[in-house]
């Protein structure tokens, strides 16, 4: 393997040399994306039955749900889905597999800009050292568009992380909702190219356009209301200021439910697993069978640090045997340890662990804590 | 290329080594996937079963035979105990190899302790060859190496006969001997009082339970051991074997990637 392939180089995408500015009337967004779904997969907002919003992929165009506050699920599924085949194997031919890649075109509407922040730390994450292919794959093919946020949550705290509600970069396309007209900043080349198929619906970009987005721009940065400081946290952990008691506390709180690391955009750990395609019952004294099960597949799946089997070993030993060592490790991970190698937390203020944590021991809880610590 | 693909590789030969410990020559039965393999002392591969799942193995030959690996691979769970009913013929997944390797070109002139504990022994077996191969390169060399009871201790034999013939000291014990035992009883830790290496030019490589691992380098570092020329191979619950998966982490590292070997200095926090 050469070293090139091993740092996932080449793998980013191109930024655009000089961006450019539209402005799209609301009257023809839905004529827009009809066009993009002509060749891509649309995958957008949809309000469910529950009322809950999910990122699927757009049937109906006008199920596309424009006004919501925010998704119940990250995208992170879109490029590393819970359950992804890696390849099929056949036992006639013992170890000859075959890789399955998805690389679908896909154009993504309506992505938070959290969720664009966080897709850019997941590049460096399954592009360091060895590179992920079927994340990649993905990447590659699929447009983003986010949309910056205009009324935060009270649960956002991306403001306080550079992670939102607008960003300055790192998005294919991003909108800005001016009320009557989106305001639409290209960030990269695949994103300037699908403006510039449909460029008669897109205006230039005047003065007054300018001055309304940077308006609703600032107006949606004031909204937010406390600031949560992970870097104070930080601080705190490198110091050992931490004492165990509040982990005590926290784990007393948590249901092991796994849905902080499920939800999370920046939860990427995953277990493998074999499927066979003949699900017959094969006991280890007829291990043999398995030989003759003509084929099956591997596949990778969501996993969380939550679960105790998580790092259990053969043997039964554990390191991470009790909750509070296991939240100390989901802690550390992103406080201490994404910014030692990446720079960056390994959390980007989407608030969505607040509000699925039944024990109110989600992130931004955690660190408001903290600060009386 | 992608990391997470194995390659087909065939079982040429079974030797069972213990009662729940057996050895598995295998051949990739692609020639040049043979060729191009290379390892270091320390390195692993994950060896998968269809339909069971794969798990992390060191490769216990050494790095020098290019005709074949040999795993030795403890009945230890659900896909080891798949392996062990495998036969002559049969084949399994192998990819890799993977993570960092024990650092023998950094230690040449030095003395050398390496340290077993269990099926620990299956990378120092393969670190024990390669000092052989060059045994004019270190100084005093010792092997430390315990097992539960005598029929546990695996490649016993071969190790007496090349540590003799090599002018390396071979220590053994047993948590719990016999009639016929006639070595010592005791933790492998408990070795370190006899050991007779000028501990300012000596480096260990130990690799065996986390207990053992703990107890031994106490003791090193009581004798004298910097703590920087102790190297370590830790274990971990392991999927993606290329620091992606998550479960091998522990405080920042991937034992998979920025390991398993790591140097006793780099990690006592977490030790
Ligand atoms: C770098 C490295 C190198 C290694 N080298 C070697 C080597 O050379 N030789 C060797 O023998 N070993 C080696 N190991 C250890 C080896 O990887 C483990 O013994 C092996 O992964 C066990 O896999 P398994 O599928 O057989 O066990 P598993 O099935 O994973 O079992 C692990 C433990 O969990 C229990 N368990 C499994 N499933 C469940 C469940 N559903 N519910 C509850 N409990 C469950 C099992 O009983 C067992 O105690 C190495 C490990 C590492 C990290
Ligand atoms: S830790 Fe919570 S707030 Fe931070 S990115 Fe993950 S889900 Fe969002
Ligand atoms: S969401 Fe809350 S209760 Fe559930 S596992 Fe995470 S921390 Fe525990
Ligand atoms: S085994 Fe997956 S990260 Fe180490």
């Amino acid at each position: 393997m050469s070293s090139a392939e091993r740092m996932g180089e080449g793998i980013g995408l191109d930024m655009a040399e000089d961006r450019e500015d539209y402005i799209l009337n609301k009257d023809h967004l839905f004529y827009w994306l009809r066009q993009l779904r002509k060749t891509a997969e649309l995958i957008a907002p949809k309000r469910e039955l529950s009322g809950e919003i999910t990122f699927t992929t757009v049937v109906n165009i006008h199920d596309i749900a424009l006004n919501y506050t925010a998704p119940i699920l990250s995208t992170k599924h879109i490029l590393f889905p819970q359950t992804d085949i890696m390849f099929k194997y056949s036992l006639k031919v013992p170890g000859k597999v075959q890789s399955t890649f998805n690389a679908r075109k896909k154009v993504v509407f309506g992505v938070p800009s959290c969720g664009i922040s966080a897709l850019l730390i997941a590049d460096r994450v399954f592009g360091n050292g060895y590179t992920d292919l079927y994340y990649f794959a993905r990447r590659k093919n699929t447009i983003f568009v986010s949309i910056g946020c205009n009324n935060p949550l009270q649960t956002c705290f991306c403001y306080s992380l550079g992670t939102g509600p607008f960003l300055d970069h790192g998005f294919d396309i991003q909108l800005t909702d001016l009320g009557d007209r989106y305001f639409v900043q290209t960030g990269t080349d695949a994103g300037k190219t699908i403006i510039m198929q449909y460029r008669f619906l897109f205006d230039e970009a005047d003065k007054e356009d300018y001055d309304d987005q940077y308006e609703t721009m600032l107006t949606a940065q004031s909204k937010f209301e406390g600031r949560i400081d992970l870097e104070l946290y930080r601080k705190k952990l490198e110091n050992g200021q931490i004492n165990e008691a509040f982990y005590e506390w926290t784990a007393d709180r948590c249901f092991e439910c796994g849905g902080c690391t499920y939800l999370c955009p920046l939860c990427l750990c995953f277990n493998i697993i074999d499927v066979e395609e003949t699900a017959k019952s094969v006991t280890p004294e007829k291990s043999k069978d398995f030989l003759k099960t003509p084929s099956g597949e591997r596949f990778r799946i969501w996993d969380s640090c939550m679960f105790a089997g998580f790092t259990k070993m053969a043997g039964g030993v554990n390191p991470h045997w009790n909750k509070k060592d296991r939240i100390k490790r989901w802690h550390y991970h992103k406080i201490l340890y994404y910014p030692e190698k990446y720079n960056v937390f390994g959390c980007v203020g989407c608030g969505l662990c607040t509000i699925t944590c039944p024990g109110k021991i989600d992130m931004a809880n955690t660190v408001i804590r903290i600060k009386n610590l | 290329m992608n990391p997470y693909l194995p390659q087909a590789a065939e079982i040429m030969e079974i030797k069972r080594l213990s009662k729940d410990v057996k050895s598995f020559i295998v051949r990739f039965t692609d020639k040049e996937a043979m060729h191009s393999f290379k390892f270091m002392v320390g390195q692993f591969v994950m060896v998968s079963l269809w339909g069971v799942g794969e798990s992390p193995i060191s490769i216990t030959s050494p790095p020098h035979e290019e005709d074949y690996l040999e795993l030795c691979i403890k009945d230890a769970g659900r896909l080891t105990h798949y392996i062990h009913q495998l036969t002559n013929g049969d084949r399994i997944g192998i990819r890799g190899p993977y993570g960092n390797h024990f650092p023998l070109e950094r230690l040449t002139r030095r003395d050398l302790l390496l340290a077993a504990g269990g099926i620990g022994i299956a990378p120092i077996r393969s670190v024990a060859a390669e000092v052989i191969r060059n045994r004019d390169l270190y100084n005093k060399v010792t092997i430390i190496y315990g097992a539960r009871t005598p029929s546990d201790l695996i490649y016993s034999k071969e190790l007496r006969k090349a540590c003799l013939e090599n002018n390396i000291r071979l220590l053994l014990t047993v948590d719990k001997g016999n009639n016929s035992w006639k070595g010592k009883t005791g933790f492998v830790s408990e070795l370190c009082s006899e050991l007779d290496l000028t501990t300012t030019i000596a480096s260990a490589l130990i690799c065996g339970p986390h207990l053992m691992m703990e107890s031994v380098t106490g003791r090193l570092i009581n004798l004298g051991f910097s703590e920087d020329q102790i190297f370590l191979s830790l274990e971990r619950q392991m999927r993606c074997g290329v620091g992606k998966c998550g479960h091998c982490y522990v405080n920042g590292k991937f034992v998979c990637e920025d390991g398993p070997v790591f140097n006793y200095s780099a990690i006592k926090r977490f030790l």
